[in-house]
């Protein structure tokens, strides 16, 4: 898996995190394993810093001074690791100790076949922007986003139909019944008996603000709706009962058991009499719940930038954890299909494994454009794919290393510094990993690395010596069953800290005032200090 | 953010908008009433810009905070929104 560690939070959830943050002054997520480290250091497997300059495998956040972009040495990227290659860490096998022999269980290949990637946008239908999925049966499947609601067709990936424009958020299903929770735009339940034509049965805005996940289990529906708490409704959205959770947020419901977060926090309640409900656990989380699968003794929560938490419903209803999950980007959805976890990363789609000897990734797949919510069941997983959807097949028994290095290095023009790129392995089998020989002025360590699963080694590239290197690529191969061979390109770039900053005219508008003129930077008019708050809605 | 430097003339807050309509961003803003001048950089082209190391140029890292200091130089580049840091980072340019 090519990738890089990017934040995400221009998804309505995580932006609306963003702009809270930006109005409240409150900190955010950090990228997975960067967030607790200074600027120009990385967390290691250990949750360690290290001080180096990643070229794109962690998190990252330039505060300021001249250190942007590939101050790396070679000697840093040695650190800690005295006579090692390229400065290779662990791997971390779990949380408890036990080594699990996954060769006994698996076959070393590619757990994920792709069945179906496709953009719908401009085929007849309008915005789409698909947030969650559900499996309806092996022919058809349930997506919602900002253009409402669709079914496409497994086998072709196809929008077969769409309907309404409210944007909708998280998915549910359960039997013949689904439902959506649409953030400020209230829940809406559809009969899905006939999978390939869904029938609206009820829509409602219990609240004015934010219907967040939503899960169901027969004919009840439970909604994390933040202060309003867990709230459970109807088919008909009558609301039944209320759990007094603070902040609600993700959930699931099973039987009687229903499970709920709130921040970092992952609550397990008996809710076998609504009018009583009792609190049975709760444990602190690695980060915030985003999504959350459950089948009554599993459950994954989503962490966003955190990774994915697994957790265990033991008989005396205490919550146990099993490990956590990383994956590149962050965790939106999560949904399980019997021992298997499917997880959308935004660019990433993953499987993993939560039977015995679990949690462990399998294997990624690239989505066809950002994997916001998935969808498992029947041996597939649908991936709510932003502007397309994208439909993967299981391949039972297989897995392998997998392969995370980012596609693309950008680097301040002229530097001559080292740039340490970090290639970590989150597969549950050894990595292979080599590039081709140093040419045209660059250099680095072109020794074969071998990462364990859960390893990271890092790559330190220097540019040529007299700052003429530009644009650069480097070939590698490896044994990641879908990651045979690659690139890592270098691109020089202005834009950086201490680069001038480039002019620009834009439309402009203060709200309430509609009316836009623009309004221009030009450094030689302007000595007043500019921060730019960047954000997105779709 | 911006409460904290109302009264200072030398710091300007700019919200950006990457990539939607007006009337998408006009909508959102409104929800929280912020009266900040929002600039609608729908094409992304100053947005792109930017270096980012993390790679990859389908899809921007957000969030993304940009300071630009008083002779035009890039002074803060983030993915992350850490308010103290980006406070820091304007504190010590004032103090220049």
């Amino acid at each position: 898996m090519r990738t890089s560690c990017l934040q995400h939070p221009w998804s309505s959830p995580l932006f609306s995190l963003l702009w809270a943050a930006l109005v409240a002054g409150t900190a955010l997520w950090g990228c997975k394993g960067g967030g607790e480290c200074a600027p120009d250091q990385v967390e290691d497997d250990n949750g360690d810093c290290v001080p180096v300059d990643d070229g794109g495998g962690e998190g990252e956040d330039d505060t300021g001074g001249s250190d942007d972009g590939g101050e790396s040495t070679g000697d840093e990227g040695d650190d800690g690791d005295e006579g090692g290659d390229s400065g290779t860490d662990s791997g971390d096998s779990g949380d408890d100790g036990e080594e699990f022999d996954w060769s006994s269980a698996f076959e070393e290949g590619d757990p994920i076949t792709v069945v179906a990637a496709v953009a719908d946008n401009g085929e007849g239908f309008d915005l789409v922007e698909w947030m969650d999925a559900e499996i309806l049966d092996a022919s058809h499947g349930l997506v919602t986003g900002q253009g409402g609601w669709g079914i496409i067709d497994l086998e072709t990936g196809a929008t077969l139909e769409k309907s309404g424009d409210e944007r909708g958020y998280r998915l549910a299903r359960s039997g013949d019944y689904a439902s959506i929770a649409r953030r400020t735009g209230g829940l809406v339940v559809l009969d899905v008996s006939d999978t390939g034509l869904p029938v609206q049965l009820a829509e409602a805005k219990p609240f004015e603000g934010y219907h967040e996940d939503i899960s169901m289990d027969g004919e009840r529906i439970l909604v994390g709706a933040h202060d309003e708490g867990a709230v459970f409704f109807d088919l008909e959205l009558t609301q039944l009962a209320t759990l007094p959770v603070d902040d609600a947020f993700a959930v699931g419901l099973v039987g009687d058991r229903a499970v709920v977060t709130h921040n970092t926090t992952l609550e397990l309640w008996d809710v076998s009499d609504l009018d009583d409900a009792q609190l049975l656990d709760t444990v602190e989380m690695g980060g915030e719940g985003r999504d959350i699968a459950f089948d009554g003794a599993h459950l994954a929560v989503g962490l966003g930038g955190n990774g994915v938490g697994v957790y265990a419903v033991e008989s005396d209803d205490t919550l146990v954890h099993r490990g956590d999950l990383e994956v590149p980007g962050s965790a939106f959805g999560v949904s399980l299909d019997g021992d298997y976890l499917w997880i959308g990363a935004w660019e990433t789609a993953a499987v993993a494994w939560i039977g015995e000897g679990g949690p462990g990734i399998l294997g990624h797949e690239f989505p066809a454009e950002s994997a916001m919510g998935v969808g498992a069941g029947e041996g597939l997983a649908l991936i709510a794919d932003w502007k397309s959807q994208s439909v993967f097949q299981l391949e039972e028994g297989l897995a392998g290393a997998e392969l995370v290095v980012p596609d693309r290095v950008t680097y301040p023009k002229g530097e001559t510094d080292g740039i340490a790129v970090r290639i970590e392995n989150d597969g549950v089998f050894d990595l292979e990993f080599t590039t081709s020989a140093p040419s045209d002025g660059w250099s680095w360590d072109d020794t074969p690395i071998t990462l364990a699963p859960g390893a990271g080694a890092l790559l330190v590239v220097t540019p040529p010596e007299d700052g003429s290197g530009s644009t650069f690529s480097i070939a590698y191969t490896s044994n990641d069953p879908d990651e045979l061979s690659g690139e890592i390109e270098f691109r020089a770039a202005d834009g950086s800290v201490g680069q001038p900053h480039p002019e620009f005219s834009l439309e402009s508008f203060s709200w309430p005032d509609e009316s836009v003129t623009l309004r221009g930077y030009d450094a030689d008019d302007h000595d007043a200090i500019i921060f730019l708050a960047y954000f997105a809605l779709y | 953010m911006a409460d904290h430097y109302t009264d200072e003339d030398n710091v300007e807050i700019w919200l950006v908008n990457a990539g939607d309509s007006f009337d998408d961003a006009f909508e959102f803003v409104g929800e929280s009433s912020t009266s900040l001048p929002v600039l609608l950089d729908s094409d992304e082209t100053v947005y792109k810009s930017y270096t980012r190391r993390e790679g990859g140029d389908s899809y921007a890292p957000f969030p993304l905070q940009v300071i630009i200091d008083r002779d035009g130089t890039i002074a803060y580049l983030s993915n992350q929104y850490d308010a103290e840091a980006v406070r820091a980072a304007i504190d010590a340019l004032l103090a220049e």
